[in-house]
C-alpha cells in the first residue's frame, strides 16, 4: 500500500532509541524527511546516519530537553511547517501516592505531558492555519488500565489521551487530525534490561528473560517495528478519517478481565 | 509500506456495496484472493469481475443470506480456511424501544449480529487450530455513542463491540487477532438516499443532501474507501499487535462533547 508519505516532514521526539527510533525507521522507509529530537546528540547523529545510509534518508537532529519550554519554543521555531508531529518522548517515573510529592509529580508530568502540550500548543493552530497536518501522540496502556504503583504515569497517560480525543474531535473542521497509539509492554533496551533483572532474581539466569513474559498475550511483549508500523499507518493519508481516538496495540491484553 | 497481504484469502461479508465493497476493492489491490458474499448474485459478479479488471484480482461469489444458519453452513464450507474474516454485511433496523418489540429486536439482530456470530463460532476455531487468521468486525459508530431512536441498532453494535473485545483479548496466545472497525456515517448509497429524503424535509430540495451533513467533522461523512484502506491495514500483518480493540473511524466526531 503506497501511504503516501513520500516528502512528507515529520517529527519525532524521543527517537534516540525504543520506539521513536523505530518510528523514524518506518517514516524513512516510506521516503520522509525526519526531524530527531532527544537530549543526547550522540546518539540522534547515529540514528540520523543510520537511516542516510539504509534509506537515504534526510534527517536533522535536534538535542534538546522539551521538559523545558524554551527548548519546546526552538523546536517549534526550527520545524515550523512540519507536516507531522509524532509525541513520543518521554517516561514518567513510578511510584505511588505515599511516595510521591506534588512537585514530584509534577517533575515526573514536566517532559511527557508538559512537553508535549507545548508542542500540540505551538503546531496544532499552525497546521490549523494550513489546512493540513498530522499529530501522533504514543501514550501508553496506564492511561487506560492504572496501576497504583504508577500512579503518576497512569494519571499523566490519561490525561494525554483526553487532550487527544478533545483536540481531535473537532480537528478535522481544520483539515488536521490528532491522534493516540497507547502501546502496552514493548521490548525497548530498557524493557529487556528490566526482564533479564528479573530473570536473574527468578531462575538465576538472565538470558531466560523471555520466560519472565509468560503471561502476556504470546508470551511477549509488543515489538518497537510494531508500534512503529502502527504509528505510520495512524500519521498517513490512508488514516484519513481516523482522529480523537486513542489506539490500544498491546496484543489485546487491555480486554482481559482484571486482576 | 508492503503490508504482505499478497496470496492471502479473505471472506468479505456485504461485499456488494458500500464499506464492503471498498474493503474488498483494498485487499484485491493488496493481492488477495477474495470470497465476496451478500445476497445479491447480480451485483457480486459486478464487483468480481471490476476487481478482476482493475487488478487481475481472483474472487469467488457467495449469493447467500448470513441471517440463515444454512447458508453461513454452505459459506464456512466453501472458504472456511481463508486467513481473514471481514465481518461486514448487516444494517440493523431503526427505531426507539417502543416502537420495537422484543421479535422485532431478535429479526433485527440476526444478520448483522447472529450472522457475525455463527461465521466467527465456525472460523475462529479454525484460525486458532492453525495458528494464524484476522478477523475484522465492521461495527458502528451507535454502539459507543447510542441513540435512543437506534436502539436495536446501538445494542446490537455494543455487543458485537463487546465479543471482538473478549475473543481478542485472548486470540493472540492462538495466534489469531480479532479486531474491529467503528464507522462513524459513510458516504454510501444509503447514506445519500436517506441524505436526500432529509433534504427534501429541511429544504424543499432533495438536491441540498450535502449541506444536512455540515455538521460533520471536516463538513462531510468518511468515504468508503477510508474504511477500506483502514481494514486491509488491520487484516495485515503490519498491524500484528493490534487485537481486542475497536478502532474508531468517524474523523472524532464520536468524541465530541454532549448535544445541548
Amino acid at each position: 500500500m503506497d501511504l503516501e508519505l513520500k516528502g512528507k516532514t515529520a517529527i519525532i521526539t524521543g527517537a534516540s532509541k525504543g520506539i521513536g527510533k523505530a518510528i523514524a525507521e518506518v517514516l524513512a522507509a516510506e521516503g520522509c524527511t525526519l526531524h530527531l529530537v532527544s537530549r543526547t546528540e550522540a546518539d540522534l547523529n547515529a540514528v540520523r546516519d543510520d537511516l542516510k545510509t539504509r534509506f537515504g534518508a534526510q534527517a536533522t537532529v535536534h538535542a534538546l530537553d522539551l521538559s523545558k519550554s524554551e527548548d519546546v519554543h526552538a523546536l517549534a521555531k526550527a520545524t515550523a511547517d512540519a507536516d507531522i508531529l509524532i509525541n513520543n518522548a518521554g517516561a514518567i517515573p513510578g511510584g505511588d501516592l505515599s511516595k510521591l510529592s506534588d512537585d514530584d509529580i509534577k517533575e515526573g508530568w514536566q517532559l511527557k505531558v508538559f512537553g508535549t502540550i507545548g508542542l500540540v500548543r505551538h503546531f496544532y493552530p499552525r497546521m490549523c492555519e494550513r489546512g493540513s497536518g498530522v499529530i501522533v501522540n504514543v501514550i501508553g496502556m496506564a492511561g487506560e488500565r492504572g496501576r497504583s504503583a504508577y500512579i503518576a504515569g497512569s494519571m499523566g497517560n490519561a490525561a494525554l489521551m483526553q487532550m487527544t480525543r478533545t483536540i481531535g474531535a473537532e480537528s478535522l473542521n481544520h483539515g488536521v487530525r490528532v491522534l493516540g497509539v497507547n502501546p502496552g509492554p514493548t521490548q525497548t533496551e530498557r524493557f529487556t534490561l528490566l526482564a533479564k533483572a528479573n530473570a536473574e532474581k527468578q531462575f538465576g539466569d538472565a538470558e531466560r528473560w523471555r520466560e519472565t513474559m509468560g503471561g502476556l498475550p504470546g508470551g511477549r511483549g509488543g515489538l518497537t517495528e510494531e508500534l512503529a508500523a502502527v504509528t505510520a499507518f495512524m500519521a498517513s493519508p490512508r488514516a484519513s478519517w481516523v482522529s480523537g481516538t486513542v489506539i490500544m496495540v498491546d496484543g489485546g491484553q487491555h480486554s482481559r478481565p482484571p486482576a | 509500506m508492503d503490508l504482505g497481504l499478497s496470496g492471502k484469502s479473505a471472506i468479505v461479508t456485504g461485499a456488494s456495496k458500500g464499506i464492503g465493497r471498498a474493503v474488498a476493492q483494498a485487499l484485491a489491490e493488496e493481492g488477495c484472493n477474495l470470497h465476496l458474499v451478500s445476497r445479491t448474485e447480480a451485483d457480486l459478479n459486478a464487483v468480481r469481475d471490476d476487481l478482476n479488471q482493475r487488478f487481475g484480482a481472483q474472487a469467488t461469489v457467495h449469493a447467500l443470506d448470513l441471517a440463515n444458519e444454512a447458508d453461513v453452513a454452505k459459506l464456512v464450507a466453501a472458504a472456511g480456511d481463508c486467513d481473514i474474516l471481514v465481518n461486514n454485511a448487516g444494517s440493523i433496523p431503526a427505531g426507539d424501544i417502543t416502537r420495537l418489540d422484543n421479535a422485532a429486536i431478535k429479526s433485527a439482530w440476526d444478520l448483522k449480529v447472529f450472522g457475525f456470530l455463527g461465521l466467527i463460532r465456525e472460523i475462529y476455531p479454525r484460525m486458532c487450530e492453525r495458528g494464524n487468521g484476522v478477523i475484522v468486525n465492521v461495527i458502528g459508530m451507535a454502539g459507543e455513542r447510542p441513540r435512543a431512536a437506534y436502539i436495536a441498532g446501538s445494542m446490537g453494535n455494543a455487543a458485537l463491540m463487546q465479543m471482538t473485545r473478549a475473543l481478542g483479548a485472548e486470540s493472540y496466545d492462538h495466534g489469531v487477532r480479532v479486531v474491529g472497525i467503528n464507522p462513524g456515517p459513510v458516504e454510501t448509497e444509503r447514506l445519500v438516499r436517506q441524505a436526500k429524503i432529509n433534504a427534501d424535509m429541511q429544504f424543499g430540495d432533495e438536491s441540498r443532501w450535502r449541506e444536512t451533513h455540515k455538521d460533520l467533522p471536516g463538513g462531510r461523512p468518511g468515504k468508503p474507501e477510508e474504511m477500506g484502506w483502514l481494514a486491509a491495514y488491520l487484516a495485515s500483518d503490519r498491524a500484528s499487535w493490534i487485537s481486542g480493540t475497536i478502532v474508531m473511524a468517524d474523523g472524532g466526531q464520536h468524541s465530541r462533547s454532549v448535544r445541548a
